[in-house]
């Protein structure tokens, strides 16, 4: 099977990800809960994570609060920053892991930016969206769609400038493409720990500067004499036990990612974007989406063919890739695919050109009339 | 010989400051927070040899580290806090 579904997990890890799951659950309790051995193992192993993940990511260790997945690190830092009925300025871009708790929040979203791969037309968007003083900004920094990198480092300029807190979503960032939460001076970074960080599902992290409210309460192993969750970082984000083998999991990929470097990482996922660009055109019927800011993700339609239908013809073939409106109808909209959808191909660190050119002639076997 | 503890807030707060003693070539033993010790509920602790009490103290000075508070440990086992 050649997996091409990274955008949603990676499934190939470094093997020393399953074996740090298995080590965790054969020496680690609960972190904060007790003072033996088993418990003070779990401390190191999460903290060593919390470590990991604030070099990557330019923050401090207690910065870094563990989440179930990105969606649940989304939904802290919106709901810490938007109140009901509040304004935010968005993406064109976004998934449902954003739109659908400003939906619950009865928010007022101003969409800035929504054609694909224009940098320029997303900055001034934004610029423009950001004079209306919206209480966040939120934006995704890559589209998981499309793969069109958005310029990240302009809007938090620009939120900067207007001063308005920004919330990024790095999920399909963080590993590849510089992230931190010093130099953009975001408010909230959140990303999971199961695609380009190699951890197992299950995991994510949201990176926290200030202001961060809990979105469930319960015992954290700190102040335990008071009802009030602790106002310190990260317990005041983590109620309950923590997802210990997951963490220990995320800290392995995390070390992964330390070792070859996300610049060489993004080399490899550049050079298979390139060839896919090069081959993909010669297939029949295929509509792709390619732009010149583009990291790892490649969508294209079928003329005359439904996407899911394509992605199961593929499947049949072995080729693992994900159809239909990628839980960003936002984007699709934006592209102009909403009622169609799209194929998705997406890389990671695993991947092989080789892949990609057999791909490219299971797809024109397939599609050819 | 007497052994001293520095308390702090949460479990993560002690494991940072015990990994940058480690750094610094500093031993030092992270535990629970003593009962005698605690002001609102459970925390941790690390426990430091009084050799290597003054060298701690300047590496957390150094690094940042801020710790609640700081006792000793007498030998008839009372506790006795240490003025920073």
């Amino acid at each position: 099977m050649i997996y091409f579904d990274s955008a949603a997990t990676t499934f190939q890890k470094p093997p020393s990800v399953a074996a740090a799951v298995q080590r965790a659950m054969q020496t680690c309790a609960s972190v904060g809960r007790g003072g033996h051995r088993p418990a003070m193992n779990a401390a190191q192993t999460v903290f060593s994570c919390r470590e990991l993940a604030s070099a990557l990511f330019e923050c401090e260790p207690e910065q870094v609060a563990f989440t179930m997945n990105a969606t649940h690190a989304l939904n802290i830092a919106i709901k810490s920053l938007v109140p009901g009925n509040g304004k935010v300025v968005i993406s064109g871009f976004e998934h449902n892991a954003v739109t659908r708790p400003l939906h619950a929040l009865r928010a007022e979203c101003m969409v800035a930016g929504r054609k694909l791969f224009s940098q320029q037309e997303t900055l001034e968007r934004f610029e423009d969206a950001l004079k209306n003083k919206p209480c966040a900004a939120i934006c995704t920094y890559v589209s998981n769609v499309f793969g069109y990198i958005l310029p990240m480092n302009g809007i938090a300029a620009l939120c900067r400038l207007y001063g308005v807190p920004l919330i990024i979503d790095a999920s399909q960032a963080a590993g590849t493409l510089p992230v931190s939460l010093s130099q953009t001076g975001a408010r909230f970074i959140a990303m999971p720990g199961h695609k380009g960080l190699y951890g197992p599902q299950g995991t994510g992290l949201l990176l926290c500067a200030d202001g961060a409210e809990p979105l469930i309460y319960g015992g954290t192993g700190s102040v335990s004499r008071e009802r009030e969750m602790p106002e310190f970082l990260p317990d005041r984000l983590e109620a309950g036990t923590h997802n210990v083998p997951g963490i220990a999991g995320l800290a392995a990929g995390l070390r992964y990612v330390q070792s070859r470097t996300p610049e060489k990482i993004l080399q490899r996922e550049e050079i298979l974007t390139e060839h896919l660009r090069r081959l993909l055109p010669s297939v029949p019927r295929i509509r792709p989406f390619f732009g010149t800011r583009q990291c790892g993700t490649v969508s294209f339609t079928v003329d005359g063919m439904d996407c899911e239908e394509a992605a199961e013809k593929l499947s049949e073939q072995g080729i693992a890739v994900r159809a239909g409106l990628h839980c960003a109808p936002l984007a699709h909209e934006s592209a102009g695919t909403a009622e169609c959808g799209t194929v998705r191909v997406s890389f990671s660190d695993f991947n092989t050109p080789q892949e990609v050119t057999r791909l490219i002639q299971i797809c024109k076997n397939l599609f050819s009339d | 010989m007497y052994e001293y503890y520095f308390t702090f807030r949460s479990v993560t707060a002690a494991s940072r400051a015990s990994r940058t003693l480690e750094r610094a070539g500093i031993s030092s033993l992270m535990v629970r927070t003593p009962a005698e010790l605690r002001q609102m509920g459970c925390g941790y602790s690390l426990r430091v040899k009084e050799r290597l009490l003054q060298n701690a103290k300047e590496v957390f000075a150094q690094e940042g580290i801020s710790y609640r508070r700081l006792f000793r440990k007498n030998a008839d086992g009372k506790w006795q806090e240490v003025s920073l």
